[in-house]
């Protein structure tokens, strides 16, 4: 037990942070401090009895308030995008001057590229396959400057995270196989899945807070098991008690992929700029309604583009320098972590008994 | 709906407009109240806005053009006749009773209090001080909810045997001051929130108050995001799913004797009508107001009209009273879910 310790959470209104909040907190080693960026971001860690504060990365005066009195700094804010390396240098910037202990940044292992093989953290990095590569292949960039500097800093490069909570590798994945519509074929997901359950994550992530040996060093963070992104769909698919998916062969799949990819773009530009004028078409007029979750529906069956190249890599990313420094040690196997999932899944109303969403 | 229609419905503009305080300067008054109030000239020249920041009230009173900010409520009673109260929830009722025995009338945000005794409270000191307390529980005016209480008041379906109602969506509420989180937080959460909505319409729409048999959520000490409820009265048996994490199938279903109504929370097109024989009927809902903030507006123009006409609110303080009763008796027997997927960081307790 460590109850003197005082970590700064940012981004704890997300998946990874949430769940680090929730174990730090739960388990009495440190005081938590949960930072979000809005209030809106706060209802689950809101559950907790944890002091909240709201900062904006992106304001330096707010940053070096949410660093006064912490020792250690856990950096799960998401800061992707043109122009992300300012809100986290102003991160690393008032953590070096408030002289906290330690500063875990996680990364990605998204940060290799599309590689194969296996992959250590010796390996190179870049070029970056998306804004969230490059934009996390900046961020280490950063955090390498105040490494040098001093800042006790540690640098997790997780990979495929997924668990109760989370939107992208489990709850979405669930809504397309419950939808009976998804059309992606099984030629094209015999990659790699690097399936890692959150705790192991969060289990990482204690690790390099209190391990001296952990400090100026980037680690891996994996599950054990080397399944294919088939495994896991069909696993989770048979958890939730999804049917078969939409047969489609992989020529098929690819170009609906393809011709839907300018709509995802133009939605994506429209929700981002003009999102208030178009909830108010939404909340006023059934057929804008209609058409808008049509869309939506059409969006979330079809595979995204980048998706591809994802599901055939095969590249597995090994974890023997965090389990040699660390003692880092996955507890979670994929059928513990789905069934946990899905438990929440059920509780929380995403999976009816009937096996609809 | 226009400001010209309401005030044909309301009536405004036959005598002098009121002097009206918004007191609380957050995410509702600035989106609902403020803008429906400074719409009317002569409403606006006599609106004071107060917040305790006051930097947010006199932002706030230049967007809208209002002149008169303060920074606590108690200094502008004696000059008004109405107020709004939009503070968060904790503060509803010690600012609510202020204002009563003041002789000002008052339209409270919901939830109106956080106990039947409060309630009880309130509305003794509304009666002594000859003033209005209205509530801004506008999900009563919604189409849906309309139409179900005009359906279960025909005796549509007969006795009602099952009323189960789901509602959640992702937390998104662009709070100022973040008032139900963290250490300062008032530890209630979604049930006080979306649920004095929600447990509202259950007492209306039966028009009664059932009992409480089971209550679940999962906070760990701080306010709940997911809650579940259970409840009955003898004859109809019931069930509550409110979330601030996921979105929940939004609807609501209420069995009887003679049939079966199902209709949509946010869907305002249409309610249905099963019979027995699983025969469905659309019962179409040609309302003017189609989006809540019609609803919003119309209870504020109607809390205009009612500090002038002093005839009963849209929705009184005494309407809402038994919905208040049930969110405290769900809370006196509050217990947290099972969460495997919460407790099992036991597993990594080799890492903290």
């Amino acid at each position: 037990m460590r109850s003197d310790h005082r970590v700064l959470i940012t981004g704890a209104g997300g998946f990874i942070g949430g769940r680090v909040a929730e174990v730090l907190h739960s388990s009495g080693c440190a005081q938590v401090r949960a930072s979000v960026r809005r209030w809106a971001g706060a209802a689950r860690i809101g559950r907790l009895p944890v002091e909240i504060v709201r900062c904006d990365l992106a304001d330096p005066a707010q940053v070096d308030l949410a660093c006064d009195g912490v020792t250690a700094v856990v950096q799960c804010a998401k800061v992707t995008g043109p122009g992300s390396e300012a809100p986290l240098r102003n991160l690393l910037e008032a953590a070096y001057r408030r002289g906290v202990t330690r500063f875990v940044h996680l990364s990605t292992t998204e940060v290799y590229g599309a590689v194969d093989g296996d992959i250590d953290e010796g390996h190179a990095v870049g070029p970056g396959q998306s804004d969230y590569a490059r934009s996390k292949i900046a961020a280490e960039r950063v955090c390498a400057e105040y490494m040098a500097r001093g800042l006790p800093l540690v640098i997790l490069r997780p990979s495929i995270v997924y668990g109760p909570f989370s939107e992208v590798w489990t709850v979405k994945f669930v809504e397309r196989l419950l939808s009976g519509r998804w059309s992606l074929p099984e030629v094209s997901c015999r990659g790699t899945c690097n399936l890692l359950y959150v705790d192991d994550l969060v289990a990482a992530i204690g690790l390099a807070l209190w391990s001296d040996r952990a400090v100026g060093e980037t680690f891996n963070v994996n599950g054990s098991e080397r399944v294919s992104w088939n495994q896991y769909f069909r696993a989770l698919g048979t958890a939730v008690g999804a049917g078969s998916l939409d047969p489609k062969g992989p020529l098929a799949a690819h170009a609906d992929a393809w011709l839907l990819q300018p709509l995802r773009t133009s939605a994506h530009f429209l929700l981002n700029h003009q999102r208030d004028r178009i909830m108010a078409l939404y909340e006023r007029y059934r057929p804008v309604r209609r058409f808008m979750r049509s869309v939506q529906r059409l969006m979330r069956k079809v595979p995204d583009t980048g998706e591809f190249s994802l599901y055939r890599r095969t590249a597995f990313y090994v974890t023997e320098k965090a389990q040699r420094i660390l003692g880092y040690e996955p507890k979670f196997t994929m059928p513990s972590g789905i069934a946990l999932s899905v438990a929440w899944l059920r509780h929380e109303g995403y999976v009816c008994d009937g096996g609809s969403v | 709906m226009t400001a010209g229609d309401g005030a044909r419905e309301t009536g405004l503009g036959r005598a002098a407009a009121p002097a009206v305080a918004v007191v609380g300067c957050g995410a509702i008054a600035k989106m609902r109240h403020v803008p429906v109030l400074a719409e009317r000239p002569e409403v606006r020249e006599r609106l004071i806005l107060v917040d305790q920041d006051l930097d947010r009230a006199r932002e706030l009173a230049h967007a809208f053009g209002v002149a008169s900010v303060a920074a606590d409520y108690r200094d502008v009673l004696g000059k008004v006749d109405g107020v709004v109260i939009a503070l968060p929830h904790h503060l509803h009722f010690r600012v609510a009773l202020d204002c009563l025995r003041a002789g000002v009338h008052v339209l409270c945000e919901k939830p109106l209090a956080e106990s039947a005794a409060e309630v009880a409270e309130l509305l003794a000191a509304a009666e002594q001080s000859h003033v209005t307390l209205a509530v801004n529980n506008t999900r009563r005016l919604f189409p849906p909810s309309r139409r179900v209480h005009e359906l279960l008041s025909e005796g549509a379906i007969g006795a009602v045997r099952f009323l189960g109602y789901y509602d959640g969506g992702k937390y998104e509420w662009p709070s100022a001051s973040g008032f139900a989180f963290g250490l300062r937080g008032t530890r209630k959460g979604v049930l006080l929130d979306l649920g004095a909505h929600v447990l509202d319409l259950v007492c209306w729409w039966l028009g009664r108050q059932p009992q409480v048999t089971a209550y679940a959520d999962d906070s760990f000490g701080g306010s709940e995001a997911v809650a579940k409820l259970s409840f009955t009265d003898g004859v109809t048996h019931g069930e509550v799913h409110l979330s601030w994490v996921a979105k929940l199938r939004n609807g609501f279903r209420i069995e009887g004797e003679a049939g079966t109504i199902v209709g949509s929370v946010y869907d305002w097109h249409a309610v249905e009508l099963v019979s027995p024989s699983q025969k469905r009927k659309v019962i179409p809902l040609n309302s003017r107001i189609r989006t809540s903030s019609d609803a919003g507006r119309l209870v504020v123009e109607d809390f205009l009209d009612v500090i002038q006409s002093r005839r009963p609110p849209l929705v009184s303080g005494r309407d809402v009273a038994p919905s208040i009763a049930m969110i405290e008796a769900c809370y006196a027997r509050r217990r947290r879910f099972d969460m495997p997927w919460h407790d099992d960081w036991e597993r990594i307790r080799y890492a903290l």
